[in-house]
């Protein structure tokens, strides 16, 4: 109970902290809201400016801008978009199913190709497969998301013809042609998450595999393979769950990328083109959810580190 | 020397088209393996009425879908304030036109009936009573009044909203006529309801209904209506069955996708894919690779141009020694060489080189590196100013960010530092709007029709003098083209108009621009663009027919 409580504050510090920070950081950046509505028409009369600066409640104190946005928060509303009226919410809600199947395909990719990986080559070590797999971690930690984005849609895409180039599926139209539309995006924020799950899972079994009881195990005839199977994986795994948990800030950061390159109307595209159109509502809305998103993984990352690991479980 | 560092820039596009060519070359094998895509040489292709090309594979064919990749996320449809792109070309769709442009520039009813003058001061708008809404409402006299009051209104962020401030009096004499009379005379009135605010006509009682939220539930009168919108994303249109001229088979489509897919290169991937059945691309090269790659590509009659917008009121370039000084560091041919590959044209004058009315007489500065030097030290020894500084403003990706360091080294040559400064398109127009920049790089569509262009670029006060020039000379010449009984006397005003800014060194033009749609191969009819529109992404959707 003291630890759900104590989650419970963290997220409440960290969500006021992010609330505060986003508010005052879209406000720094250069351009203001009136302006960029104005600019629409292509003038940019003191007037018009003035008027729309009113309209939006911009010329308020901004300690008052402030508490208005909170107590609507609080109260469940997050405002409307300053560039269509539309709440807020209902353009989140519209993307975020693109950008959580892609968050969840990358992660379950990135997992499927980084763990058995790794566990193969951590009996290879510094063997030739091990020195391979080096090289291409290092290259997939090399390559921006976006050139992995590009070429994979100009290969798979225009010059095989297997894979959509373009747009999304909704899961309603089809599981298979949902995940279809997803796989090259997939592929190319997967790049960097496999790279560093292969790396960290490499060296937390290899640190496993030196200790004493290991030792003991192969003393008393224990196989390789039943060595790091059954005593080696399980104490290994508390790294990769705490880098999977800092990475889907990684994978959300990525995705912004991916999804305007690969035509995906997700939260990327949508975070992007509120920044564009300095859409204060829409932009503070989604960096808060991004904080919530956040704060919640790596609470449940700790729930994870707490079922597998028992010493994480007396000291919680 | 000189020749030496153009060669250098001038070597470096060689090599960078070569890698290009062979990179495309590549893709084209493979695509052009495909059967059941288009050749590169397309059949089917004519000239079209506007100049541009068009498509035609036998006879139109009635139903089918076509999805478009668009440039511009479409967020809102309300045209009392909507405005962009890919916008203008989903709510031409949904609200029609009351007039539409013509090939020699004029107006010609659309949903309207006619619209005419007999002063130039009171104009005559007649309505169609056939025409409904989709919601099943006329659209009439109060429809037209109400949204042209609309666009008008304190607050507005239409484009048209400084032309609506300029009618002194709406009337309805009748529920289908609308008579308009304006401040002063303007034999181009009409020309206003063929594309942006005016000539899109929503349904007042739907836009009452829905209130605040009638950006993201539109109603109109033309030839599709909304099925589903995902602002930002995608917005679906299907077919008006009640449309004007549904009885001439059009719109021919049962369906529109537009689809937002802002980077141009996943465009062009996205109809090589078949993702796509088309979208547009904003320079040749692109038209070009696309075509490699084994799209069908129409090119587009755009009279836009690349310009370096100078801000005539700067503390520097108010000196016209510095304009012009500019104006003559800059190598036009191996700009286009380089970012081009040679592909737009060079200019000499204000206006395309294929725009009807391109100034052949006007001495605009051209590249001269020696007198570009000697205004500079006239100017360094007269004012004692000896560090001249100036920022280029241009927006990320496209061509622009290509040719900023470009022009940063040519005027370097000269002695005039540059910084570049990137920002995005919205703070852009923003700062171009308020004068917060020294000189930036832009596209500018300088439409066939001409004047009313001229006339929004460099009028004294007009919202889009974004160069800030305030010339009384320019000014007389434009009221007297505005006050001419005809079309005929109104142009003939363009040749001083442009010797006027000519003179002035107003801005620096650059390349010719280029602008073309990449079809994938289940369109088979395509209309010829609309160079009367000031936005590449304008067609008319309801001519465009699939295969079944």
């Amino acid at each position: 109970m003291k630890f759900f409580l104590s989650k419970l504050t963290h997220l409440i510090v960290v969500f006021f902290g992010i609330s505060v920070l986003t508010f005052l950081l879209i406000r720094a950046l250069p351009g203001d809201p009136a302006l960029a509505l104005a600019a629409q028409s292509g003038a940019a009369d003191p007037q018009l400016i003035a008027e729309i600066r009113s309209d939006l409640g911009l010329d308020l104190p901004l300690w008052q801008q402030y508490a208005t946005w909170m107590l609507n928060i609080l109260q469940g509303n997050f405002g409307e978009s300053y560039r269509n009226n539309q709440p807020v919410v209902t353009g989140i809600l519209n993307s975020l199913p693109v950008t959580a199947h892609l968050v969840f395909m990358a992660q379950v990719v990135s997992l499927a190709i980084a763990v058995p990986v790794a566990l193969y080559v951590v009996p290879r070590r510094d063997g030739w497969l091990d020195r391979t797999v080096a090289v291409i971690v290092f290259a997939l930690q090399a390559i921006p998301n976006y050139v992995l984005a590009m070429v994979g849609i100009s290969i798979f895409a225009v010059a095989l013809g297997w894979l959509p180039a373009v747009g999304y599926t909704p899961l309603s139209q089809g599981v298979w042609d949902s995940t279809a539309s997803l796989i090259l995006p997939t592929i190319a924020v997967s790049g960097l998450l496999v790279a560093v799950y292969i790396r960290v899972l490499r060296e937390s079994t290899i640190e496993t595999l030196r200790m004493d009881y290991i030792l003991v195990g192969r003393s008393l005839g224990y196989s390789r393979r039943q060595l790091l199977w059954n005593f080696a994986l399980k104490p290994s795994l508390p790294p990769l769950v705490t880098v999977v948990g800092l990475h889907v800030g990684v994978l959300l950061g990525g995705a912004v990328v991916v999804e305007v390159i690969s035509g995906l109307p997700g939260i990327g595209t949508l975070l992007l083109n509120a920044i564009n159109n300095r859409d204060y509502t829409t932009v503070q809305a989604l960096v808060l959810l991004f904080a919530v998103v956040f704060v919640v993984v790596n609470f449940i990352t700790d729930l994870i580190h707490m079922a597998i690991d028992p010493r994480v479980r007396e000291t919680s | 020397m000189v020749r030496l560092r153009r060669f250098s820039y001038v070597g470096a596009l060689a090599a960078a088209a070569l890698a290009l060519s062979g990179c495309s070359g590549q893709a084209a094998g493979g695509a052009a393996n495909s059967s059941d895509r288009p050749a590169a040489v397309a059949e089917g292709v004519s000239a079209g009425q506007f100049g541009g090309q068009q498509l035609a594979l036998g006879d139109p064919v009635q139903g089918g879908k076509l999805t478009w990749g668009v440039i511009m996320p479409v967020q809102a449809l309300d045209p009392a304030g909507s405005m962009g792109d890919s916008i203008l070309l989903a709510m031409a769709s949904i609200y029609g036109t009351l007039m539409k442009s013509m090939p020699d520039g004029s107006a010609a009813p659309n949903l309207a009936e006619s619209f005419e003058t007999k002063d130039n001061l009171v104009w005559t708008l007649k309505l169609d009573p056939k025409v409904k809404f989709t919601d099943g409402t006329p659209l009439n006299a109060e429809a037209v009044i109400t949204h042209v009051k609309n666009v008008a209104k304190e607050g507005s962020t239409s484009t048209d909203a400084a032309e609506a401030r300029r009618i002194t009096d709406m009337k309805a004499p009748d529920d289908y006529t609308v008579e308009f009379t304006l401040e002063a005379p303007n034999n181009q009135f009409d020309l206003r309801f063929t594309d942006g605010s005016m000539g899109m006509i929503p349904s007042p009682t739907a836009k009452e209904k829905a209130g605040a939220d009638f950006a993201t539930h539109p109603v109109g009168a033309g030839p599709f209506k909304v099925k589903s919108f995902a602002p930002g994303s995608e917005v679906v249109l299907v077919k008006n069955e009640d449309y004007k001229f549904a009885s001439e088979g059009l719109p021919h489509l049962d369906q529109v996708t537009l689809r937002t897919v802002s980077e141009q290169t996943s465009r062009v991937d996205g109809v090589l894919a078949g993702d796509l059945d088309g979208g547009t691309v904003a320079s040749l090269p692109a038209l070009d690779e696309a075509r490699n790659g084994g799209a069908r590509g129409l090119e587009e009659p755009v009279y836009s141009a690349y310009y370096l917008l100078l801000n005539n009121q700067s503390k520097l370039l108010s000196d016209i020694r510095l304009r012009t000084a500019v104006s003559e560091a800059i190598d036009r041919e191996a700009i286009n060489q380089v970012v081009y590959q040679g592909m737009h044209k060079p200019l000499t004058g204000l206006l395309a080189p294929s725009h009807p009315y391109a100034d052949k007489d006007s001495k605009w500065p051209s590249y001269n590196l020696e007198h570009a030097k000697e205004l500079i030290d006239e100017y360094r020894k007269d004012t004692g100013t000896q560090d001249i500084s100036l920022s280029v403003t241009t927006v990320p990706g496209g061509e622009s960010a290509q040719v900023a360091p470009l022009i940063q080294q040519m005027l370097g040559q000269i002695g005039i530092k540059v910084n570049v400064e990137t920002v995005d398109q919205t703070s852009a127009v923003g700062k171009f709007a308020s004068g917060k920049y020294d000189t930036a790089l832009v596209t500018r569509s300088i439409q066939s029709e001409t004047t009313t262009a001229l006339r929004q670029y460099f009028n004294t006060g007009s919202s889009r003098n974004w160069s800030h020039v305030e010339l009384p000379e320019f000014d007389k010449v434009i009221q007297k083209a505005a006050a001419a009984t005809s079309s005929e006397d109104r142009l003939a005003q363009v040749p001083e108009m442009l010797k006027v800014l000519a003179d002035n060194v107003v801005t620096v033009p650059i390349v010719s621009a280029g602008a073309g749609r990449v079809l994938g191969p289940n369109v088979a009819g395509f209309p010829d663009g609309d160079p009367n529109s000031t936005t590449i992404e304008r067609f008319d959707l309801s001519q465009v027919w699939v295969k079944q």
